[in-house]
């Protein structure tokens, strides 16, 4: 058995090119990390790492050593890369710029990430071998895949959604969802180490099997979702486009997370307590936090002019939708229904007799 | 006669639903179509910085919202509660701060390491920098710089396996490198290049005249000489290519890429005891695993095939 030196090389050049391209591409940040200089010498220790992690999870991933010429071997030392450069880079914003990237891996090899309790469900390094692994449709690898998430898996689409009956065939097709068919890139091919697999299955599954809401109602479709106060001002569509937008350009003011408070709150119905938990903060700071973003709101509506605005709609919608003279009172008619307060006594419309 | 609160609210409500229904819905991904950071939210592990992004998303696109909300709502997705956030991450990698003196130490201390270390240098001859693992830079054809530390393949049936180049993708590049030699024609890493892309493409016999070119020029040069080694044995002179692999080891006994190749010239030749001899001694220097794993298997097969295994 010869070497092949000419041939050989070719390989190795391409597979190496390629590696040293995604490194080069970070090369700036990296040399500014410990242990990455001069940058030949830890391009080197990268590279090495990166093919010590292959050996050893390609080989329990497919049962197998991967070869260096297979097209599975450059998709790992991708994804590893790429894997390892994210929570690197997280690591390193948290501690203030400068990290050792082995340090992190030595972390990442034990599950453990630098957000929040840091528990990321599983080790994703070899995460995303496996998953390459899947996408190649390496038998071996999909039998492994299938050892560790085919019950689990089953038991949640099972909570998400129970009309599901088959679940044999459910799963096959998640199969087919996850390592694609056809020229179709598998939902795998998406997966990139962030947090262990079994976390980002959780929640394909759960979108997988779940009744997924209906695509965006229309516009007519949401008035006709909400009761209709009982007067035919209210019901002017025209009036609520025109002022809506108006709306819509004071929420625009608001920092983002005052904006989704509100909408969430107000336009999507959910409670305190789960709006707390989408914006991360304190359930008990919630209604300070709305306190102030309607605070906001209201300078923000109180800031456009009438004068300023063009035409004659929405002169004619504040005249007819209320008995508000100007923006300033529409304003706080706004405020004490979004504060739900039963005091507010500033008249918006008539309440009609019936 | 005003209005009551409820009736009030639902005027409000009806202009905030048609606010939100009247926003563009952003280009690009959607935050619930994201499963990993979703996953990644959901579970706490996301930094501030990408949890804000998702916000001010949150905050322009309806359908997010709405699609969010029903997960919520179904109880598909529940946040990590805020007050079981955890210790600081940062934690992770504590910031110590060390006493004056110690500087002091680690000066003195180095010092003294550089002191001994001059007084009991070894006087050799200077050699080239070589990499840590694996392959010195400028023999490894230089790949424009780069340096190709590992995964020479030493099983001949790899080659029928994936990567291979693109031969119009080749093309292009080597007129690229030749539109660059005609602007500057000594640019030596360019050169290289070429040449390599020669060899890639087939054509070893131009590929031999770019090299012989450069070793014309400077007779010293190694990568250039391991070029036409190579050339010389894509064109199936492989005697020929050994005699310019031993030219460079005569130069540079440690250079890898040169032993390497002339360990297959002199296996392709049936001198195994020889190819054996040089693999032995690769062993000795490379730590890259995989290449390792590989010149193990092939002194395995080798010697298992009856050759004399030398002492």
């Amino acid at each position: 058995m010869g070497v092949e030196p000419g041939r050989s090389l070719r390989f190795s050049f391409d597979l190496v090119r390629a590696m040293c391209e995604l490194l080069d591409a970070a090369s700036q940040w990296l040399t500014s990390q410990p242990g990455m200089r001069p940058w030949a010498r830890g391009r080197q220790r990268l590279l090495a790492q990166v093919g010590r992690w292959i050996a050893r999870y390609g080989t329990a991933a497919c049962g197998r050593r991967l070869h260096t010429a297979e097209p599975l071997y450059a998709a790992c030392a991708a994804r590893l890369w790429r894997c390892w450069e994210y929570h690197w880079r997280q690591a390193a914003e948290l501690a203030g710029g400068r990290v050792d990237g082995f340090q992190v891996a030595a972390r990442l090899e034990q599950g453990l990430g630098f957000c929040g309790k840091g528990q990321l469900g599983g080790n994703p390094l070899q995460d995303v071998v496996l998953a390459a692994a899947v996408l190649q449709r390496e038998p071996v690898a999909i039998e492994r895949f299938s050892e560790r998430f085919r019950d689990r898996a089953l038991a949640l689409a099972r909570k998400t959604n129970p009309r599901i009956s088959d679940l044999e065939d459910w799963w096959s097709q998640l199969m087919v969802h996850l390592a694609g068919v056809g020229c179709v890139a598998g939902k795998l091919a998406k997966y990139g180490g962030r947090c262990g697999l079994w976390n980002w299955l959780a929640r394909v599954v759960i979108n997988f099997s779940r009744d997924r809401p209906k695509p965006l109602p229309s516009h007519s479709a949401v008035l006709e979702s909400i009761p209709a106060p009982p007067t035919s001002l209210a019901e002017d569509r025209d009036c609520l486009e025109l002022l809506g937008g108006l709306v819509r350009q004071a929420i625009e003011q608001l920092a983002a997370e005052q904006a989704t408070l509100l909408y969430l709150l107000y336009v999507e119905r959910l409670s305190g307590k789960e709006v707390a938990a989408i914006l991360g903060v304190h359930p008990g700071t919630i209604s300070r936090r709305t306190e102030k973003a309607i605070k906001h709101f209201h300078k923000a509506l109180a800031s456009f002019e009438l004068s300023s605005l063009h035409g004659q709609g929405y002169r004619e919608c504040l005249e007819t939708l209320s008995r508000a003279r100007n923006l300033r009172e529409l304003a706080d008619v706004f405020l004490s229904a979004l504060a739900r307060s039963p005091e507010a006594t500033i008249g918006l419309a008539q309440e009609p007799d019936a | 006669m005003s209005a009551s609160p409820e009736f009030q609210e639902q005027i409000v409500l009806r202009l905030l639903q048609a606010a939100s229904d009247g926003q563009t819905v952003p280009a690009g991904g959607h935050v619930v179509e994201d499963e990993e950071r979703l996953a990644c939210w959901e579970a706490g592990l996301l930094p501030p910085s990408q949890r804000d992004e998702m916000l001010a998303h949150l905050a322009r696109c309806p359908r997010c919202r709405s699609e969010l909300a029903a997960m919520v709502r179904q109880g598909h997705l529940s946040f990590v509660q805020p007050d079981l956030e955890p210790e600081c991450p940062a934690r992770a990698f504590p910031t110590r701060r060390y006493p004056f003196w110690s500087w002091t130490l680690l000066a003195a201390a180095a010092s003294l390491l550089l002191a001994v270390g001059l007084l009991t240098r070894p006087i050799s001859r200077p050699r080239p920098p070589t990499a840590v693992q694996g392959i010195e830079p400028g023999s490894a054809l230089a790949m424009r710089g780069k340096i190709t530390d590992y995964g020479y393949l030493l099983d001949g049936q790899s080659a029928t396996k994936g990567f291979v180049p693109s031969n119009s993708a080749l093309e292009q590049e080597r007129q690229q490198l030749l539109a660059t030699l005609e602007t500057d024609p000594a640019n030596r890493i360019v050169r290289l290049a070429y040449g390599e892309v020669l060899l890639r493409l087939d054509q070893p016999r131009q590929a031999f005249e770019v090299f012989e070119e450069m070793v014309r020029a400077d007779s010293g040069d190694l990568a250039a000489r391991l070029g036409l080694g190579l050339a010389k044995f894509l064109g199936g002179q492989v005697a020929e290519a050994l005699g310019h692999f031993q030219a460079v080891l005569a130069m540079d006994p440690d250079n890898i890429a040169a032993k390497l190749n002339a360990a297959a010239c002199l296996a392709r030749l049936g001198r195994t005891r020889e190819a054996i001899q040089y693999w032995r001694e690769l062993l000795l220097v490379i730590n890259d695993p995989q290449l390792r794993f590989q010149i193990q298997q092939t002194l395995e097969v080798t010697t298992q095939s009856g050759s004399t295994v030398p002492p």
